[in-house]
This record gives C-alpha cells, structure tokens and sequence, in this order.
C-alpha cells in the first residue's frame, strides 16, 4: 500500500496544520429516525479522512449536511474557524469553498465543459473566453486532456466525474467531499483520481472520501473514520488500523449470530456457472452471496431475472435463459430489487393491486378478476407478514415505509408458489420488527420447498436470513459456514480478499 | 367540523369538473327556456358521441403516461377511405372494415415506433399527424367525398327509443373502457405501466405491448370518429378530424386525468366530455358568440389544471397523506446512502431494447 506509506510520513506534518473543516455535534432526524446522534468531524488541510460504514450509517447525510443541502436539527459548522449559518444552502457554501464531487454528476448535457464548469459558480458572470480559459485552467490542473468545448452529452461517466472535480476546482476550493467516486470508475481512473486527490491534498485542500471500497479508502486516506447507526465509532490514522479493528467497527453493534432453524435443503433447483466459479441452489434452503455494494452478486441476481446479460444457467435439470423479467416469472423465478420504493412499488395503486397484479390473470372469473381471490391472497398476505396501516383499498403511498415493503415480499411469496426468490439486500431500510417478520415468513417458504437467494452487502443481514454464505469480489466465490462471529468471519473474508487485513 | 369542511372542499375540487358540470346546466336552465328540454339533451348526446369515440381510448393510452396527437389526421383518412371504398363496392360493411383497419394501422405504426423503438410519442405522432392529413388531401384533392352508401347515410340519423345511434356505440366504447379498466387485469396493468413503468416491467408486465395495443386501438377509434361523422353528414370531407386533439386532449384533461400518467377514471373523462359539449350548446342557444366558447373551453381547463394541483394540497390537509417522495426522505435515511442505480446493470435494458 503505497497510500499508507505516504501517509505515516506526513503524519506528524498534519497534526500541526489547521483544521479547514469542523463540524461539531450534527444532529439530523428523518421523522423518528435518527440519522446522525451528534457526529463530531474534524479535517485539517491536506488531509484526506476516508469515511466508512455500511448502508444507513449516515455517511451520505454528513456529507449532505457539509454542503447544505440537509439541514441539521443541532450542531455547528466551521470553516477555517469561521462559524457558518446551518440555514445557508449549498451555493453560500459553494462560496464558502465548500465542494462536492458527485458519484452522479448533475450536468447540463448539451451545454460545453467550459459553460458546465462556470455554472452557477463566481465564473458564471465573465466573459465567455474567461470562463473558456479558466475551465480549461482546471482541466490542466487535473491533466485532463478535453477540449473545454466538447459538449457534456459526448462525455462517459468518468469524464462527467472529472468535469464535475473540474467544477469544483475551478473556484477556490477549502473543503472537497467525494461521495462514492470510484463507484463507476475503473481501475485505471481511480488510481488516476487519487493521485488528483493526493496533490489537491498537498496544496492545502481538506478532502473527505467517502467510499464502501476500503481498498480504496486505505489507498489514499490518511486517517479513517468509521460512523455507525449515526455515531462515530472510530477515528484513527490509516497505518494503524488492523483488518480485524476494521471489520469490527464496521459489524453492527448486536453482531451475534441469529439462532435461526436450520432448514433442511432437497433437490438441487438452480445452477449457474459464474465467472466465480458455480453457484448451486437447493430448494428449502437460504443461500446468502455476500459482497460489496454493487459487486457481482447483484449482477448474477440480475441476470438471473432476465435484467441483465444472461448467463449459464439451469432451472430443475433444463437450461434456462430468460430475456425478459415476464419469462423469468412464468418459470417460477421472482425478484425483488434493493430500491423497493422506486423499483417495487406502485405508490398510487392500493395494496392489494401491489399485491396481486402479477397474478391477475389466473384470477379471472367471467366477469372479470375476481374481488374474493384478491381479497384472499392480500388477507393471507396481510396476516402472515403483519402488515399494519389502512385497509388494501389505500394507495400504498398511506402505508408506512416497512408496510410499504412487506407489500413487495408478499406479491412474490403468496402468489402461486417460486420455485427460486431472489432477493437483493430485502431488509434493507426496514425497522427491527419489520426484519423479523420478514425473516420468520422467508425460513417457512424455504420450509415449504422454495429456494432463496439473497445478494447482500451487509453482514448482519446474511447472518439473519441465511443457512450459507458464498463471499463474492475476489476471483472466486468463497463459502463460510455458520460459526460463532459469524458476522465478523465475514466481513474478515471479504477485507482479505480485498487485500486489506 | 373544520375537517369535514376541507373534506368537502377535497372532493369538490377532486370533482371539479362534475361540480363545474352541474353549475353549467343550473346556469343555461335558467338563462334559456330551451336548453333543458329532451330535444336540447338529444343534440348534445349527438355531437358529444362520435368524439366520445376516440376520447375515452385516447384517455387509456395517457393514463400509461404516453399520447397519440395524430387522432385528427386518422379520423379524417378513416372517413375518405370509409367512403370511397362505399363508393366502389357499394358495400357499407366494406368501407366500415376497410376504414377501421386502416386505423388500427396507422395506429400499429404510432404503437410501434413509440414502444419498440423507444421514439418519442409527441415527436411520431405529430409526425404521423402530418403525414396523414397530407395524404388525405392528396388522395381527394382536396374535395368532399359523396358517395357515401344509403345505408351509410341512415345510421347516421336513425334512432332507437329516441335517442341517436351513435350514443349507443359510444356508451358501448365508455362501458368496454370502463369495464377493462376496472375489471380485467390489463386494466390494472395500464394504470401501472403509467404509475411506475420500471415497477410494472420488473411485475412481468409487459410494457411495450401494453402501449403497443393501446395505440392500436387508438387508432382504430380515430378512424371511427371518422366514420361516424361522415355518417353524421353523409360525407367525407378529408379535413372532418382537423383539431380534433385539441378538443380531445381538453376533454381528457378536464376529465382528470393526469399527463404524468397513473392516473384517471372512465368517469371524469365523461364528466369533461359533457362538460365541453354543455358549454358550447349553452353558448349557442344562449346566443353568445361562438368566439367565445374557446374562451370559456380554455379558461375552464386552466381553472381544472391549477384546481387539480391543489387537491394533492387539500389532500394532505385532511388526511395527513404523505406523498412517496416525502416519506421516502423521512423514513428512509439509508436511501439517501444508496447509490442510484443499484440494480446497476439492469436498469435501462428494457428501454434499450
């Protein structure tokens, strides 16, 4: 790890440097949910802090509440020791020498690099040659060969990055936070982006990273901070934090292994050869794939849907290639996205059409579809996932978010019975009760015959729901059996594979 | 009490246009003598028919969030070849078929650029809007046809019971409509396709074949329109449909239903059919100038838009309902970490194809 190195040699250099960033005691609540519980966050100039921490940890509100566009209920912002107003929005802090990089940057497509770089910022109002000269300014700073008059609609993604970095830099720049950069970047175009980072660095600029790809993070920052369920749980300098620490600050604080049944699995379902190897699934049982954010185990979840580039597959002994999510669902094969809310739900349809609308047709009378038969399965649906709100004549939208997502699993679950569910990450951003209902309900499908699959990037979620575990992102599948620390043997697993313990 | 009183106010305004409806037919009874009168009731159910025709499939295919401008122009070619295949064969039956077919068509054609090319539906059907009207003009230079067979002719004055034959093919139209629309599962499908076309498509609806069909019977109804006024007047001239989106698109949206799709009822779309027909028969009988009538026509679907943009507000005022995008910050903070597109690979194949 060069990145390290670098760092423990200017280490000592840092500590007397002023603190470009502070924010201190940041509350932020999402009606009952609390999303960040006094998070205190110091960054001197020419540090680079990675921040960590799984899905819900509040990395993104931070970052969020650092550029103004979430408003913190408490706490204190400063900027080279002067105070800002918590009410300003992101363009006061935008002149304040705050900027961000977006993981998705929001550009105007037909409109030059040169006119998208002065957008909004001090630029705007100079002449078109000025603006033309300081953005390609920029360009040469982050050696970045484009013309600053190609239109943006012509760039890929990682040039939408770098011209969104080019924005940021255009003006003078204090404070950069990066939100999951390298997520759309290759190899190449990430290390080119930290050796960006690492000389913005060294000019003074005081740089958050937030990122799920610690390789990543141990590559280019030179002290880590790791939030849980909206608290700090560790901050330390890079070069001295061991695997083990990490993976423990990053396990969720009840990290025990979930007593669960053991289910007795049959007949083997489905085989897929992966590019890891092959994965076999037998009914009765929960396989979990564990990897991640985005990694391949979504993509295999996907495939297997018919969502995405097929691959080699068998459903009971015949081949089996759907091109279309209806294929996959005649063979008996569901799927239920990580984004239910923009993917799952219709929001202004009841819940009983949520429910029921795959099955529509084999709920037909002559009159039409039978209001007894939905009624029936939503009842079902109703009592066996405890889904609480109004009646099923309500928009979805009436329910409550957990409600809301138990309307998804019940389509799949109480229709005519899967032969494989695949499920990405399916307790994500559910309360406790909601993940137990949800457990309990999939481990008596699995008892009735059906096979799971369930694709997570959290730990915790894996050791809920699965009877195995596949690790995925290193060149092949690693298997895991359930052991004590079962949670921490994982995340071990896939920090070794990414070179990191 | 106050509750009830924004209650009331909620399903005024969510039924503007019916409450709009019942002020019109209050206002003209007592301006004129001879507006409620069954003579009156029967002229406005005529005109209001062979427009009820295409509307009410049109507002099927906007519910999914899609829209077919190019109705006019297949109304009047539906008309020309209706007639001069009459006029060839000296068979009714021949130039109803042949000007049906011809619709469901050119409405094949919209369906299948649109969907299975993923070309943009305003874009295709102004285009095909063009095309066809032009066409219709150079195959008839220009002139009327008239010869339109006998039979042709009578449908478009017979009664039966006293009420025109044409009402009865629409409320057969609005009865189907609304019957597939409640009833069956493609109606179901429709509102989801327009509600949340990536939830539907990942529910193993299939997307494309739902606008596909909606277009095609579109089209057909167009072409109907067609028939029925040539019926109506005994010929064809080739411009019968010019502007007829106009008034189709008005009566949609006064009937509430939504241009961003997922949303509308068989219902409202009647409720701002009769609307215009009321307000353009009052007008005339009333005597005012038939300038005017666009006037209160656009003022009423501005009044309709802003009033339907105030619902959502009264909405949340009385029940507390919170809208998706709300909750979705308030209760899901983990959203806010996700990347946004975390199917990543998936998303956007179903467009591509």
């Amino acid at each position: 790890m060069t990145g390290s190195q670098d760092t423990t040699t200017t280490g000592a250099a840092l500590e007397a440097a002023p603190v470009r960033l502070s924010m201190r005691d940041v509350r932020v609540a999402f009606g009952a949910t609390i999303a960040l519980d006094g998070v205190d966050l110091d960054v001197r100039a020419g540090e680079i802090v990675g921040l960590l921490g799984h899905n819900g940890a509040g990395k993104s509100t931070l970052i969020k509440v650092a550029i103004g566009s979430v408003k913190p209920q408490a706490g204190s912002l400063e900027i080279d020791g002067r105070a800002q107003s918590l009410d300003a929005g992101p363009r006061a802090r935008e002149r304040a020498g705050i900027r961000a990089m977006h993981q998705d940057p929001a550009l105007t497509g037909n409109l030059s690099i040169a006119d998208n770089v002065a957008l909004c910022g001090p630029l705007e109002r100079e002449p078109a040659a000025r603006r033309r000269e300081a953005a390609a300014a920029a360009l040469a700073r982050l050696g970045i060969e484009l013309s600053p008059d190609r239109p943006v609609e012509t760039l890929s993604v990682a040039e939408r990055q770098m011209v969104d970095l080019a924005r940021a830099i255009a003006a003078p720049l204090r404070v950069l936070l990066l939100d999951e950069p390298t997520a759309t970047l290759g190899k190449h175009e990430t290390d080119r982006l930290h050796e960006i980072l690492r000389s913005l660095a060294a000019e003074g600029t005081a740089i958050v990273y937030v990122s799920h790809r610690m390789r990543d993070v141990v590559a280019v920052c030179s002290r880590v901070v790791v939030l849980r369920e909206g608290r700090v749980v560790m901050d330390g300098s890079t070069a001295g934090v061991s695997g083990p620490q990490l993976s423990r600050a990053l396990s969720p604080a009840d990290a025990t292994v979930h007593d669960a049944h053991p289910t007795t699995p049959g007949r083997e379902v489905l085989a897929v050869e992966t590019p890891g190897g092959p994965v076999a699934l037998r009914s009765g049982e929960i396989l979990g794939l564990y990897g991640m954010a985005a990694g391949p185990q979504e993509g295999l979840l996907t495939s297997l849907f018919g969502l995405a580039a097929p691959v080699e597959a068998q459903l009971d002994g015949a081949p089996y290639r759907p091109g279309s999510p209806h294929e996959a669902i005649d063979c008996g094969v569901y799927f239920v996205s990580a984004d239910r809310e923009r993917e799952g739900l219709l929001a202004d349809m009841s819940g009983a059409d949520n429910v029921t609308l795959p099955w529509l047709r084999s709920m037909c009378r002559a009159g039409g579809v039978s209001h007894e038969a939905i009624g029936r399965m939503y009842t079902r649906s109703r009592q066996a996932l405890h889904i609480h709100g109004p009646g099923g004549e309500a928009p979805l939208n009436a329910f409550s978010g957990g409600n809301r997502q138990k309307h998804v699993l019940a389509r799949w679950l109480f229709g005519p019975e899967p032969k494989v569910l695949l499920l990405v990450q399916p307790t994500q951003g559910v309360d406790v009760g909601a993940r137990t209902d949800i457990a309990a309900t999939l481990r008596e499908a699995a008892a009735h015959g059906v096979a799971i699959l369930v694709a997570s990037s959290e730990a915790d979620e894996i050791s809920l729901l699965c009877d195995r575990v596949l690790i995925a992102d290193g060149p092949s599948w690693q298997e895991v059996p359930r052991m004590p620390n079962w949670e921490e043997r994982m995340v071990e697993v896939l920090l070794r594979e990414h070179e990191l313990a | 009490m106050k509750r009830n009183a924004t209650a009331f106010r909620y399903h005024a305004a969510r039924n503007g246009t019916l409450v709009g409806l019942m002020v019109l037919i209050g206002l003209f009874t007592v301006l004129n003598d001879h507006f409620l009168t069954t003579r009156n009731a029967t002229a406005i159910l005529q005109s209001a028919a062979p427009l009820a025709v295409v509307v009410i499939p049109l507002a099927l295919l906007v519910i999914t969030g899609s829209v077919d401008l190019s109705i006019g122009s297949i109304a009047s070619m539906g008309g020309v070849i209706g007639a001069s295949l009459m006029g060839h064969t000296d068979s009714t039956l021949a130039g109803v078929v042949g000007g049906l077919a011809f619709g469901a068509a050119a409405g094949g054609i919209n369906g299948g650029l649109v969907s299975y090319l993923g070309l943009n539906p305003i874009v295709v059907t102004l285009g095909a809007l063009a095309v066809w009207q032009g066409i219709a003009r150079y195959a008839t230079n220009g002139a009327t046809l008239v010869d339109v067979t006998p039979g042709f002719g009578k449908f478009g004055t017979a009664k039966l019971f006293g009420i025109p034959a044409e009402v009865y093919v629409a409320a057969a139209v609005a009865l189907v409509a609304w019957w597939v629309l409640n009833r069956r599962p493609f109606g179901r499908h429709i509102y989801a396709v327009g509600g949340n076309e990536r939830a539907a498509y990942l529910m193993g609806v299939r997307v494309k074949r739902v606008r596909f069909i909606l277009f095609t019977v579109t089209g057909m109804a167009a072409a109907g329109t067609g028939l029925m006024q040539a019926a109506l007047l005994q010929a064809a001239p080739p411009d019968v449909g010019l502007g007829l989106e106009f008034s189709a698109l008005t009566i949609i949206l006064l009937g509430g239903v939504g241009f961003a799709g997922g949303t509308g009822r068989v219902a409202g779309v009647l409720a701002g059919l009769f609307f215009v027909g009321v307000l353009q028969d009052g007008l005339v009988i009333t005597g005012t100038s038939e300038f005017l009538q666009q006037v209160f026509v656009g003022a009423a679907l501005i009044v309709a838009v802003a009033l339907d943009a105030s619902v959502a507000r009264l909405g949340r005022r009385t029940w507390g309902e919170r809208g998706l995008l709300s909750t979705t910050a308030e209760e899901h903070p983990d959203r806010l970490e996700q990347s946004p597109e975390p199917v990543g690979v998936g998303s956007g194949r179903e467009e591509e194809r």
